[in-house]
């Protein structure tokens, strides 16, 4: 494939690399040259990381984190979150169909993939009945965030179960940093239509706030099967904050999204092994409302209160569902003694769903609450005049379905000088039965060659926790802000991975349950670099290498679970380039690898695409771009789906132009 | 939960590196802005205004930006200070990262000369410094000590002590 690339790619292409490559001028912040020249006032409006005042704790993090700000985000040209993810070392990105995604960090991926914890300002998006990500219904403007961090490796001690291979953490801005209005439209080839209208304000007594409104339309991919998969969505919004006092401060936000996503459907239909095909829609309405209450008592010590309330409508051809989950979380952070930073917290989380049954899929019971309790503690510990930092911790929770688990872990992390640090990593993780393991009963397509009867997944009681320990290893370097470099290396060892065994003699129908019958190990390693040419010209790249080993035990007669060792491709890499061409335009171009798929179904090739970028501030207020995605090919597919099957699409190339005016 | 303290507690990137020469960057520009609403008493006569940096590389870099300006009719020099007893020359320091008990008694020894002293370490207005910089929601912010500043004699302008209050009632940690 890759030599198939390099012959296919003609002058035009060629010229895009050598664009890519140019040396032009850059200027990659967002700040003005004459800052002597600024008032006080001026000053104090300006924007500045929050972590940047600590860079020696950022250089000794104890864990492969890659942080994505909101201007990388925009400098991509991206129109989702899925597609901001794909420059993340560690995490494979792919478009199942126009609406469908599988995302995961350290292989297993999958449109479920289950090991993969994602969070919205703390808001579990996780879904508790399937596992995975409903990426389609997580339409949070991009405007609005202002950096998504990932964590590759276990954050379970902190996290909780589920936070297997990673978490990613969206987080949106503060409505302090987003006063006063903002439009912004786009139209284009694949995402036809998307539209923002905010705006932001701030009461007498020092509440800000903002409300959103968001609209987005998306085309569907290509298909020789007819699949229809266009998909659109509304999303409404607000978030307000509020510095009480000097000690206290308070965030409501909330917002109600709807939409409605299509596919085309195979079932399963009787008699065995009859197929029906059709093109159906899945609607989702959700809405959530979340309170954090922040004290913040000195620089060591603070606390924090978190509740919210999420409701998620969703309506498909396979699966209905109502669920209502209600999730309090408590946090304490101090420093007992010098060189101590404990932290330690509890949890609530209930549950509670209502579910109906389809042709193909029901839950016993059809409705079901379930109660998740937790707790943590760690100790951040500095050694050797805070050269040297040791974290132990472990998180501790009760599920109804497999009851006590624990989740500890260690961390090393010593910084012999500004320049560099060294950190290692002994973990342990869990991914707790979902609803689905537990209860489902869901008919599924035959396998070749099939049985004339039908063939059914079934949940199980018996089925345990899938468990992870996991060795990391991590190396960084950066020389001030000429070039820095993060390489990251691990050693996971799986235990009670999923399978579906055949459950007795099959008589009228095959039935294969749940169970805990693979182990595996699973290596990898992890590489970012970011170069800086001149403040207008910089560069950012990223490899991963993964490989993925899954053996079943001898108990089992599993014939599908071990393919999930080649659901992820075994080298991706990308490079960035964002240039800044005078103090009002920027061009950036993106190249993308993403190695073949063997798994699921017959798997993808391995494919190069390049994406660019050309934006020109027209005023002070207003910002015009057009971002051309996926050049390189006309067409692609990228992933196949699993469980259920929805007719995949190929991505295809587009084109998107739009306009932003804050005023 | 745990998310948004640990996110901007404990970890964080190697991309914020970039952001922390823009950070500096805009201190730099808040240390001209102190120095322009700064009196310095009658009876020092200045040539030059001694812009110091104890302990941040990064920090002297940026304040190479303020080389060639003037403030209250003389020019300012920028100084990085290895040796410890050549402090008293300066009209200004900024401290960069030191060991607290360090700070003390470096800050125990300044008290009473008319120098403006500046930091953004938590305790730095607790250790007998002038003005502390601080984050707060992203934004630079500053708190003063009347304290200190009372003792060096020296006279900041009433618009400089009502921005830092602004900035006390947005979070100025550390009371």
């Amino acid at each position: 494939m890759e030599k198939k690339w390099l012959y296919r790619t003609g002058m035009l292409r060629a010229l895009m690399l050598c664009l890519m490559f140019m040396p032009l001028h850059v200027l990659a912040e967002d700040i003005p040259d004459d800052l002597m020249e600024l008032s006080l006032e001026e000053l104090m409006g300006l924007e500045v990381t929050s972590v940047s005042k600590r860079p020696q704790k950022q250089l000794s993090a104890p864990a492969a984190v890659f942080v994505i700000t909101n201007n990388d985000i925009e400098r991509w040209g991206v129109t989702n979150i899925p597609d901001a993810l794909r420059m993340v070392p560690g995490l494979h990105v792919a478009r199942i169909d126009a609406n469908k995604w599988a995302i995961s960090s350290r292989g297993f991926n999958s449109r479920f993939a289950n090991k993969l914890l994602v969070l919205l300002d703390g808001r579990s998006v996780y879904t508790p009945l399937f596992a995975g990500v409903y990426w389609d219904a997580l339409d949070t403007p991009l405007e609005d965030i202002e950096r998504i961090e990932v964590i590759r490796g276990p954050g379970g001690t902190l996290w909780g179960a589920n936070a297997v291979n990673g978490v990613i953490n969206i987080i949106s801005k503060s409505s302090q940093q987003t006063q006063g209005g903002l439009i912004s439209v786009g139209v284009g080839n694949e995402t036809t239509q998307s539209m923002l209208l905010r705006y932001g304000g701030t009461t007498d007594n020092g509440l800000s706030y903002r409300l959103y409104g968001k609209h987005k339309q998306q085309d569907k991919g290509f298909s020789q099967a007819g699949a229809e998969d266009e998909a659109d969505s509304q999303i409404l919004g607000f978030r307000s904050d509020w510095d009480i006092n000097a000690r206290d401060s308070l965030t409501v936000q909330g917002d109600y999204f709807q939409g409605e996503s299509r596919q085309q459907l195979s079932l399963p239909e009787n008699p065995a092994p009859a197929v029906r095909t059709y093109n159906d829609n899945t609607d989702q309405k959700s809405s959530n409302l979340l309170v954090r209450w922040q004290r913040v008592f000195d620089s060591s010590s603070d606390l924090s209160l978190q509740v919210y309330f999420d409701r998620v409508e969703r309506d498909g051809p396979v699966l209905q569902e109502d669920r209502n989950t209600l999730d309090i979380d408590f946090d304490y952070r101090f420093s007992p003694t010098q060189g101590h930073n404990f932290l330690w917290g509890f949890g609530y989380r209930r549950i509670m769903d209502e579910t109906s049954a389809t042709a193909t899929f029901r839950l016993d019971p059809d409705n079901r609450n379930v109660d998740l309790y937790t707790a943590f503690l760690q100790d951040e510990i500095s050694l050797l005049d805070n050269r040297l930092a040791l974290t132990l911790g472990s998180k501790f929770e009760h599920n109804d379905f497999t009851g006590f688990e624990y989740q500890p872990g260690i961390r090393l992390a010593w910084t012999p000088d500004d320049r560099q640090s060294i950190w290692a990593a002994a973990s342990r993780a869990v991914r707790t039965p979902s609803r689905g393991e537990h209860d489902v009963k869901l008919q599924v397509l035959p396998p070749d060659p099939a049985p004339p009867f039908p063939v059914f997944a079934v949940g199980s009681e018996d089925f345990e926790s899938e468990e992870l320990l996991a060795y990391e290893i991590g190396y960084r370097y950066q020389k001030g802000n000429d070039w820095s470099s993060d390489l990251s290396l691990f050693v996971n060892k799986y235990d009670n991975l999923r399978t579906l065994d055949p459950v007795g003699i099959p008589v009228s129908e095959l039935d294969l349950a749940f169970g805990n019958n693979m182990r595996g190990t699973a290596w990898g390693i992890e590489w970012s670099g970011k170069i800086r040419f001149s403040t207008r010209w910089h560069m950012q790249a990223a490899y991963t290498l993964l490989n993925v080993d899954l053996d079943l035990k001898n108990s089992s007669q599993d014939t599908q679970s071990k393919s999930s060792e080649d659901t992820s491709p075994q080298q991706q890499f990308s490079l960035w380039s964002a240039y800044d061409i005078n103090s009002d335009w920027q061009f950036d171009s993106t190249l993308r690898y993403v190695g073949n798929i063997k798994s699921p179904a017959k798997g993808t090739d391995a494919y190069f695409d390049l994406d660019i970028r050309l934006a020109w501030k027209m005023s002070r207020d207003i910002l015009v771009s057009v971002a051309a995605r996926n050049l390189l090919d006309s067409k692609h597919p990228e992933f196949n789906p699993d469980f259920i099957q929805t007719q995949p699409t190929e991505i295809e190339r587009s084109l998107f132009a739009q306009i932003k005016w804050v005023y | 939960m745990a998310v948004v303290m640990l996110v901007v507690c404990v970890l964080a990137s190697i991309d914020a590196v970039a952001s922390s020469r823009v950070t500096n960057r805009i201190k730099a520009a808040f240390i001209f802005n102190f120095i322009k609403f700064t009196e310095w008493p009658q009876d020092v006569r200045l040539q030059t205004i001694n812009v110091c940096v104890r302990n941040d590389a990064g920090m002297y870099v940026e304040l190479q930006g303020l080389k060639n300006k003037r403030a209250h009719g003389v020019p300012l020099e920028i100084i990085q200070i290895d040796d410890e007893s050549k402090l008293s020359q300066c009209q200004v320091i900024y401290f960069g990262e030191m060991a607290e008990s360090h700070l003390d008694r470096v800050l125990s020894h300044l008290a009473g000369r008319s120098i403006l002293t500046i930091g953004d370490h938590a305790s730095f207005i607790q250790q007998g410094g002038g003005i502390r910089l601080f984050l707060s929601n992203n934004r630079l912010r500053f708190e003063i000590s009347p304290v200190a500043v009372n003792q060096s004699q020296l006279v900041i302008s009433s618009k400089l002590l009502s921005l830092s209050r602004k900035s006390a009632m947005h979070g100025g940690a550390g009371q």
